[in-house]
């Protein structure tokens, strides 16, 4: 193939690229044209060997696609992302209109078809102000800053607030753990699978409140979230989601748990949970109670789930 | 240098620069399909640079410097305009305005939204597309006091110190978009809560920016009993809770809050529903505007936004499922919003005025028409 001279190199470029973003079939193009209005934009391209060496590598490119990947590439820019913008901006004259203003400002060389400007000492100042103005709006993304406000409480937290006053309450001290029994609770059902049992009247309506414990990994934290889910009648959720409407808690010893809220206001129904994971077994302490009993006896439950101890 | 002006005022310039925006408009408008909206407007519309892959591009916010630029010195070069082309230079000024309120908007607008519930007022709104690390003492039981970290500190490797920090904290990943998954064996020994059971894999950006799961690795160092390293991230219903000094300070990654200077208070939200129907056709927001204590009654509805100062607030969406019913405004801050306005109104007169003044030119023209053609060239002669 006989080698294009530099200028028609970059028409070619330019026109199969127009053809690649509009999606029509490759054509080879009419050499009579290489010398119009296209070869004439782009005289300077001679000039400047950096610029021949990249027109020759999108030529050969180009020269070594086949027409099912200048069609991908057609598909790539309509769907507008960024190496569609790189091949239109490229080969459809971006980028040599971007060398065409970069060699002018070098070459500060007249450009055809410029304004009849005069030279002034206003249009310095001006030019010295815009210049001014570029490099402050250059520097102004978003900085690094610290504010201070205040905001109302959220309406949840607000109704905590007023739970939360806690009674006399009393320790407690089994063969496995110990922990502070709120004054409110009584002793509730006894089970084999229970290390301890409570319940709770809250306004006529009853809590159950149970501490088991199981060997292992008891078939890890999401299993048992989700078994509690629908036991209030809550569909399962993932980790992310678990992760999201978990809080890690401390004990008073330092030791860490994981609180969990579940909350069915469509059907009432409410489990809160402290499980404790440790080595060779979980700790389970389940408060079961209907929505409304649980938003009020919340704070004892917690209160009682920062005291248990191993 | 004055070839330079020559070049940097040149029509020329105008015109191609004039053709990239289109190029980047259309790029950009199509990106949002796959990158969202937000994230669109900031890769082609607001950057200086688009790069794509390692070639540097004009981005939106540069060309229209350019274009801001070139009329600047055009303009300077026609002063004083003469008398047929004043039309036209005050046309031109319209368009400077323009771009000059376009500047405005670009640095000094906020975009964002305010629940209030029906009984309830709010003072405060959140950005939709920008976000804060919010340090929150509930100590007080009236109101929380907050301590929030701009998104210039939100980037992996920023360091934050603070007078209210014993030590530093440094931001040892960010991902703008993240999946909480369960940590694939055991956690380095320093991290602690969430952090030691759960990690992070960053996913694609959602469409609309607040949607994201931004999510941070914080260090804490020199705070003593509290160091390790924390995972924070947004939509957590139970935050992240950091003993500092003798406050228990909540951690958030949350939207940006920005404070208005009056209160709004809803008083009672109206929907109309069509026929047969559960489809709202109307809905709107009758609210007090508290400023200083003084009270004002105004309804906003969904063509009719109340605008107060800098601030817009439009009728955006509402809740009418929840016990109480509350609505949703869009608030849009924007100290140029008046610059479209008046320089829509500069152009059309300075296009009025050009085109008075053609007017005895159009008229001489089609007299020339009719005169024969040696006596044509005659006239056009003495009046060039």
């Amino acid at each position: 193939m006989a080698r294009t001279s530099p200028s028609k190199v970059s028409y070619q470029s330019l026109n199969s690229a127009k053809r690649i973003l509009i999606g029509s079939q490759l054509e080879t193009p009419s050499p009579d044209k290489s010398g119009g209005e296209d070869s004439k934009i782009y005289n300077f391209i001679p000039r400047n060997p950096a610029f021949n060496l990249l027109c020759g590598s999108f030529t050969s490119v180009r020269e070594g696609l086949t027409s099912e990947q200048l069609n991908s590439l057609s598909t790539i820019a309509r769907k507008g992302i960024a190496p569609a913008l790189e091949v239109g901006a490229i080969t459809s004259g971006g980028f040599p209109f971007s060398m065409k203003i970069l060699s002018t400002l070098l070459k500060c060389s007249p450009f055809s078809g410029v304004a009849n400007l005069k030279s002034r000492p206003a249009v310095e100042s001006l030019s010295l102000g815009a210049a001014v103005l570029a490099v402050a709006l250059a520097g102004c993304s978003e900085k690094p800053e610290v504010t201070t406000y205040v905001e109302g409480k959220p309406a949840k937290a607000e109704e905590m607030q007023q739970t939360s006053e806690i009674q006399a309450s009393t320790e407690v001290q089994t063969s496995e753990i110990g922990f502070v029994k709120p004054a409110s609770w009584t002793d509730g059902r006894s089970s084999s699978m229970r290390l301890a049992s409570f319940a709770a009247d809250i306004d006529g309506e009853k809590a159950d409140i149970s501490i088991i414990k199981l060997a292992g990994p008891a078939g890890g934290l999401l299993a048992n979230v989700n078994r509690w889910r629908g036991q209030v009648g809550l569909g399962n959720v993932s980790v992310s989601e678990l992760a999201s409407g978990s809080e890690n808690r401390k004990t008073g010893s330092g030791e860490e748990y994981i609180f969990v809220e579940l909350v069915n206001d469509a059907g009432g129904q409410a489990i809160l949970g402290g499980i404790y994971e440790r080595k060779g077994f979980m700790l389970f302490a389940k408060y079961a109670s209907s929505a409304k009993a649980a938003a009020k006896g919340k704070a004892d439950f917690v209160t009682f789930c920062d005291s248990v101890k191993f | 240098m004055k070839a330079l002006l020559k070049f940097i005022s040149s029509p020329a310039l105008f015109f191609y620069t004039a053709i990239w925006l289109l190029v980047i408009l259309v790029f950009g408008t199509l990106a949002q399909k796959q990158m969202g909206i937000y994230e669109a407007q900031e890769v082609y519309f607001s950057s200086w640079v688009i790069w794509a892959s390692v070639l540097p591009l004009p981005g939106g916010r540069l060309t229209m410097l350019v274009i801001f630029i070139n009329l600047v010195l055009k303009l300077a070069g026609d002063i004083p305009p003469k008398k047929l082309r004043i039309g036209t230079f005050i046309s031109h000024c319209g368009g400077l305005l323009l771009l000059l309120g376009g500047f405005i908007t670009a640095y000094f607008s906020t975009e964002g939204g305010m629940w209030i519930p029906e009984g309830g007022k709010s003072g405060q709104f959140t950005d939709f597309n920008k976000i804060e690390l919010a340090f929150i003492d509930e100590s007080n039981p009236e109101h929380n006091e907050v301590t929030a970290f701009s998104g210039g500190y939100i980037k992996k490797g920023a360091e934050i110190q603070h007078d209210m920090f014993p030590g530093t904290i440094t931001v040892v990943d960010y991902v703008r978009n993240g999946e909480i998954i369960k940590r694939e064996g055991a956690a380095p020994s320093d991290y602690v809560g969430p952090a030691s059971r759960f990690d992070v894999k960053s996913i694609d950006l959602e469409e609309h920016a607040q949607a994201n799961r931004n999510t941070m690795l914080l260090k804490f160092e020199g705070f003593g009993p509290e160091d390790g390293v924390y995972l924070i991230f947004k939509f957590s219903s139970i935050p992240q809770k950091v003993k500092i000094g003798e406050k228990e300070y909540a951690v958030e990654i949350r939207q940006k809050h920005y404070d208005l200077p009056f209160e709004i208070e809803l008083l009672d939200f109206k929907m109309e529903e069509h026929p047969g129907t559960r489809v709202a056709r109307s809905y709107a927001s009758e609210v007090n505007v508290l400023t200083d204590g003084v009270k004002r009654r105004v309804e906003i509805s969904m063509n009719e936004p109340l605008r107060k100062g800098n601030y817009t607030f439009y009728q955006s969406s509402f809740d009418n499922r929840s016990p109480v019913e509350a609505t949703f405004l869009q608030v849009v801050e924007n100290a140029g919003r008046n610059f479209p306005y008046i320089s829509s109104i500069i152009m059309c007169f300075g296009l009025l005025i050009h085109m008075v003044l053609q007017i005895p030119r159009m008229i001489n023209r089609d007299r020339l028409k009719k005169l024969p053609l040696p006596e044509m060239e005659e006239r056009k002669e003495v009046a060039s």
